[in-house]
């Protein structure tokens, strides 16, 4: 033994008697240390990676995270509903939330302020946003497409892709993945350009996380009719492995990223007003579920209808079932005596945001600037927020994007550890 | 094979343990670290699922030897497991009690942290270490090193990268 070693016994000694007298964490157990680290706000937990060797090793094991996701108290995971307004200034907000945490939810927000002077929000699948590159005046034919984690701003820029399309005839999807055999996460952006007819037969353009490229698949449609998506079709939604696309006439079509011969198709609900198109699409309950409000004119009001896709399953399964059926007019505000009157005018065409992810009974509604908290059940409606924007950029080309605020963020594949796009 | 080594365990016959056990709320002995006796109720005891199984299994009927737990923080432990035997104390005052239980010296802390480790007592488990955590929140790391005794063991420039991985997480 040296006299270097010598020395440092020495002074491992001492400060170890030293850490005696005054007591340091550093003397609890790992398990100890973990139980005190399970009680910290997520972004304090992440700061305290910074503390030593120890204390960053023991946060950064699957143990931990598995801990810290089951010791919250309620496995409903918080979202946020994000808003962009496509006008020339597009700027993303958020719009609603169910989250208490509040410095998570400002930073949030100033993140997706910031990203959308440059970016457009396109779409996303749980934590995960997905967003396009804006013209600088100039109209460049290549697309650039991004994947951020605004919690940890982790971003990844894809490889730069040439449309034979104007960006604007292109929608975009974004679905994760988790093989649980390789303990792998993947995620694919899916870009479908509009058309007008009923195709069988229609390209696609994928990018996968696990090629880290982008494919030109072709998409065969099984139904005989085709599938047609106009230009105004609601946001993809990531459903059990597929990603969703519903047309203006409420048909579904699901397309599987990894396999496109393979897809899904479902026909409108029974009850459904054709010539009109969709009012929301989205998952509620772990179900997909769909919205439509309809004039009614000899009861002069709207009805406004949700069905839900039941027994669905990957052996073909699923139906549509009526769950809602409200006339506009019978909404009651307690709160506020304006809305009352309203709703009860003759044809209130409110505009459908939002299902809660959680409760069925719960649609989050726009009317005259403000998000309205919608029961359907008890068949009332109240103010949740104002509409943070200009009245004149207020139009139904509005984006509204369900972000889930994670319980522990999802790290990106490939992703450098932290970047700004 | 099981009952012969509970009988060699308590020297008593299997009998007598089914008799005591039958009796309710018996008092037990506990003894500290420092040699000191505490005689408590059983229903409060077996708050601490060590306790428990020591009971469970019959070998409770001599004193149980805590050799992890000073009499200090017994005592501060008992204290707790009498006040949480009583289910139909108000949840408010309930709470006042915890909060005054648990404004203790960070040695104290320290202490009830590894007894309620070590007996396995929950609630008490989980006060305690949101009370740290309590502490830690708000606090920079280096904040942290400081105010637990902890040695920062990273080179300069692994904290830097460790740092800037997270940076989302020290944006105000």
């Amino acid at each position: 033994m040296c006299l270097m070693d010598l020395l440092q016994c020495s002074q491992k000694l001492r400060s170890k008697c030293k850490r005696r007298r005054s007591m340091s964490l550093d003397n609890l157990p790992d398990g100890l240390l973990l139980e005190i680290l399970l009680h910290l706000p997520l972004q304090s937990v992440f700061q305290c990676k910074c503390v030593s060797n120890r204390w960053c090793s023991l946060i950064s094991t699957p143990y931990f995270t598995h801990r810290y996701v089951s010791h919250l108290h309620t496995n409903l995971q918080p979202f946020t509903l994000l808003f962009e307004c496509k006008d020339d200034q597009s700027i993303t907000r958020v719009l609603a939330t169910n989250s208490e945490e509040e410095p998570k939810l400002k930073s949030l927000a100033a993140y997706v302020h910031r990203q959308s002077e440059h970016l457009w929000l396109e779409a996303s699948c749980n934590d995960f946003l997905l967003w396009r590159a804006k013209d600088d005046g100039v109209p460049s034919p290549m697309s650039v497409y991004y994947v951020t984690n605004p919690i940890t701003r982790q971003c990844i820029a894809l490889p730069p892709i040439t449309l034979p399309y104007h960006r604007s005839w292109i929608q975009a999807g974004l679905i994760c993945s988790y093989d649980y055999n390789k303990k792998q996460l993947s995620f694919s952006v899916v870009l479908i350009p509009y058309f007008r007819d009923k195709l069988r037969e229609f390209k696609v353009y994928i990018f996968s996380s696990n090629t880290r490229e982008w494919s030109e698949p072709m998409v065969l449609c099984l139904d005989p009719e085709g599938f047609e998506l106009t230009h105004f079709a609601l946001c993809a939604v990531p459903y059990k492995s597929l990603l969703f696309w519903c047309s203006n006439s409420g048909r579904l079509l699901g397309i599987d990223p990894y396999n496109t011969r393979c897809c899904r198709s479902f026909e409108q609900p029974i009850g459904w007003e054709f010539d009109k198109e969709a009012d929301c699409f989205g998952v509620c309950r772990g179900c997909l579920r769909i919205c439509q409000i309809s004039m009614f004119y000899t009861r002069f009001s709207s009805i406004l209808r949700i069905w839900e896709l039941k027994d669905y399953d990957n052996e073909g399964g699923g139906k549509w079932y009526l769950e809602h059926e409200v006339s506009v007019n019978q909404l009651v505000s307690k709160k506020s005596p304006w809305l009352t009157e309203h709703v009860q005018q003759k044809y209130p065409l409110p505009l459908v945001l939002a299902f809660h992810p959680n409760d069925g009974d719960i649609l989050y509604l726009a009317i005259e600037l403000k998000v309205l908290l919608c029961n359907l059940r008890s068949k009332t409606v109240e103010v949740f927020c104002d509409i943070p924007h200009e009245p004149d950029t207020w139009n139904d080309k509005c984006n509204i994007i369900n972000f889930v605020l994670p319980s522990w963020p999802t790290p990106i594949p490939f992703a450098p550890s932290q970047n700004g796009a | 094979a099981i009952q012969s080594s509970r009988f060699s365990c308590v020297g008593f016959p299997l009998a007598y343990i089914f008799l005591a056990c039958k009796k309710k709320s018996m008092a037990l002995k506990l003894k500290s670290s420092d040699n000191k006796i505490f005689e408590v109720e059983e229903l409060v005891a077996v708050q601490s699922e060590t306790i428990k199984s020591l009971v469970e299994d019959g070998c409770a009927n001599n004193v149980i030897p805590l050799p992890n737990v000073d009499s200090k923080t017994l005592e501060l432990v008992l204290d707790w497991c009498k006040n949480h035997v009583d289910v139909k104390l108000d949840e408010e005052k309930l709470k006042e009690y915890e909060d005054k239980f648990i404004e203790v010296d960070l040695a104290v802390l320290y202490d009830l942290l590894m007894a309620a480790n070590y007996l396995n007592i929950k609630d008490l488990l989980n006060r305690a270490s949101q009370k740290v955590a309590d502490m830690l929140k708000g606090k920079k790391p280096e904040q942290i090193r400081e105010t637990f005794n902890i040695v920062n063991d990273f080179s300069p420039e692994e904290e830097e990268e460790i740092r800037k991985e997270n940076l989302w997480a020290f944006e105000e």
